[in-house]
């Protein structure tokens, strides 16, 4: 069991936010040199490993979001439930959409990363509506 | 849902952070229920009621009781 006090949920959502710019700044970082890194080397396997290299953050951001979700009040966790619920059918329904217009259309190929940034933007836009009405 | 949290509140001179802290919610919780955009669950409600020392009835109005909720 955990011996520690556990946070209030206001000092959750205070150390959730701490640690989501630290990861992404690490990320950022992480992101600039891979791409550095690749572009000025021979191809190799080690390759694959700089490519990964930057998920390790995002990984922390979602181990983050997990501690500070049970650690948030009922508002608190339904509000980001309901943002990230959207966020999760928004982006299924584009990237499906998109991915036919790519196969049958013949539009442009986008990378799949960018499902990440889609997830995200849906989901705190959501957020910010959700969390608004119960002002 | 009406309620009475904020005259209670008011009442034992409590911000709305002290008050989050009594019932562990978030101060913005504690916003959403004085201005009646949200009703608690079952659970916070009686924490609610027992922090007040008042019996549920005295804190929450039920909308039957009084005039029909208009959505229904």
């Amino acid at each position: 069991m955990n011996t520690k006090p556990r946070l209030s949920p206001d000092a959750a959502y205070r150390h959730y936010n701490r640690n989501l710019w630290v990861a992404m700044s690490l990320y950022t970082v992480l992101i600039l040199a891979c791409v550095y890194l690749i572009k000025h080397s021979n191809p190799g396997p080690w390759r694959y490993l700089l490519a990964v290299l930057p998920a390790l953050p995002v990984i922390w951001v979602m181990w983050s979001l997990y501690k500070f979700l049970t650690r948030a009040d009922e508002l608190q966790r339904r509000l980001h439930l309901e943002a990230l619920s959207v966020a999760a059918g928004v982006t299924a329904l584009l990237t499906l959409t998109y991915g036919f217009l790519e196969d049958f259309a013949g539009l442009p190929h986008i990378p799949a990363w960018w499902t990440f940034v889609v997830i995200d933007i849906v989901w705190g836009a959501t957020h910010c509506v959700l969390r608004n009405r119960y002002k | 849902m009406k309620n009475r949290v904020h005259v209670l509140r008011a009442e034992k001179r409590w911000t709305q952070a002290e008050l989050a802290e009594r019932l562990n919610v978030s101060r913005q919780t504690i916003n959403a229920l004085e201005t009646e955009k949200y009703d608690p669950s079952l659970q916070l409600a009686f924490s609610i009621a027992r922090l007040f020392d008042k019996p549920m009835e005295e804190i929450f109005l039920f909308e039957a009781d009084g005039a029909p909720p208009a959505h229904s």
